[in-house]
């Protein structure tokens, strides 16, 4: 007999069945792509209202100890199933949160470089630093897809700015 | 077969005979009311009464506007094959919102469901400010005063004080992205 799925899977079973999850897939702001838990597979589509330009990119996130530890996130390309090259031409914020940084040693990586990003969290006190960015137990996985939005809309405005220019 | 236990057809239309039917669709909604502090969750029948239906799950009256989360007009009605919704519920029909920046107030309409995000989008772009890219990728918007900027995912509805359909904020750049 299988095992029952884990109260962590239970929850984001059920969050990804959430209305605010599904509104956002039909918005088509997010979508997943590949979803066996702990890990979560999702392109976020970006969109920049003043340049009317849109992007796509792919995440990975691995949601282990859902929601008590927020997920771990990296940049994915879906395909390759593995982590692209850090993106350079983009935004400085952009770029700046898809570092590659680690201070788990040599040959790590520490996930995108911001608050809400389990690692990133960790680093140099930023939970505390900005308390409304940071990932709670009583959030919803809405929050992080939110998140990755506004990432993508920057790069995509940052790409509908470089053209137009 | 057995035919004496039929359950009711809930599709059926009353009126009408037993096997006719209509596909009626169920739409989940999210709700969040201007000075609710939670959303109400609940299903709803897709039909001419839409927003009759929801006005009265909801507890208010015709004067609260209907709009989908994050859309910049009035709901008429949900879009076609859609299974589940975020509406806000505002008696405002439109926000008007101002933003200081250094010595200038700029301004602009916006519905009460269009999220802080899209305003930053606006106040930074050449339409508003017009600030650089750097300048831009720093760029808030926070209440007078307050410590925290505004949650970006949130509707600007949520921040209009009772009475008023105005929404004063200001846009800073203080170094929020760096841990």
């Amino acid at each position: 007999m299988a095992d029952a799925p884990s109260a962590a899977q239970q929850t984001l079973d059920a969050h990804l069945r959430s209305v605010r999850f599904l509104a956002g897939v039909e918005q088509r702001r997010w979508r997943i792509v590949r979803y066996a838990f702990p890990k979560l597979e999702v392109n976020i589509n970006g969109f920049d209202p003043p340049t009317g330009h849109s992007v796509t990119l792919g995440f990975q996130l691995v949601c282990d100890n859902f929601p008590a530890v927020g997920p771990f996130i990296q940049h994915w390309d879906h395909a390759e199933g593995k982590r692209p090259a850090p993106l350079a031409a983009s935004a400085d914020s952009v770029v700046d949160a898809l570092k590659q940084w680690s201070d788990q040693g040599p040959g790590t990586y520490g996930g995108i470089y911001r608050p809400w990003q389990r690692l990133a969290a960790l680093h140099n006190g930023w939970a505390s630093k900005r308390p409304d960015l940071v990932w709670r137990r009583d959030r919803h996985i809405t929050f992080i897809m939110e998140r990755l939005y506004e990432l993508v809309s920057e790069h995509a405005a940052w790409l509908g700015r470089v053209r137009a220019a | 077969m057995e035919h004496g236990n039929q359950t009711e057809n809930p599709n059926h239309i009353e009126g009408q005979p037993p096997d006719s039917t209509v596909e009626l669709l169920e739409i989940e909604v999210e709700i969040e009311i201007e000075d609710h502090e939670e959303a109400m969750g609940f299903s709803v029948i897709v039909d001419e009464r839409f927003h009759e239906t929801v006005r009265a799950r909801i507890g208010v009256t015709k004067d609260m506007h209907l709009f989908e989360h994050g859309h910049d007009k009035p709901l008429p009605s949900p879009p076609h094959g859609r299974k589940a919704i975020r509406l806000v519920g505002h008696r405002c029909p439109v926000v008007t919102l101002q933003v200081r920046y250094e010595h200038r107030t700029i301004e602009h309409h916006f519905a009460p469901s269009e999220t802080v995000f899209k305003a930053l989008q606006w106040a930074v772009g050449k339409k508003g400010f017009g600030l650089d890219p750097v300048a831009a990728a720093k760029a808030n918007l926070i209440l007078p005063g307050a410590d925290a900027p505004l949650p970006r995912e949130d509707a600007l509805g949520k921040f209009v004080k009772p009475g008023h359909c105005t929404l004063v904020v200001d846009l800073t750049l203080k170094d929020f992205s760096n841990g």
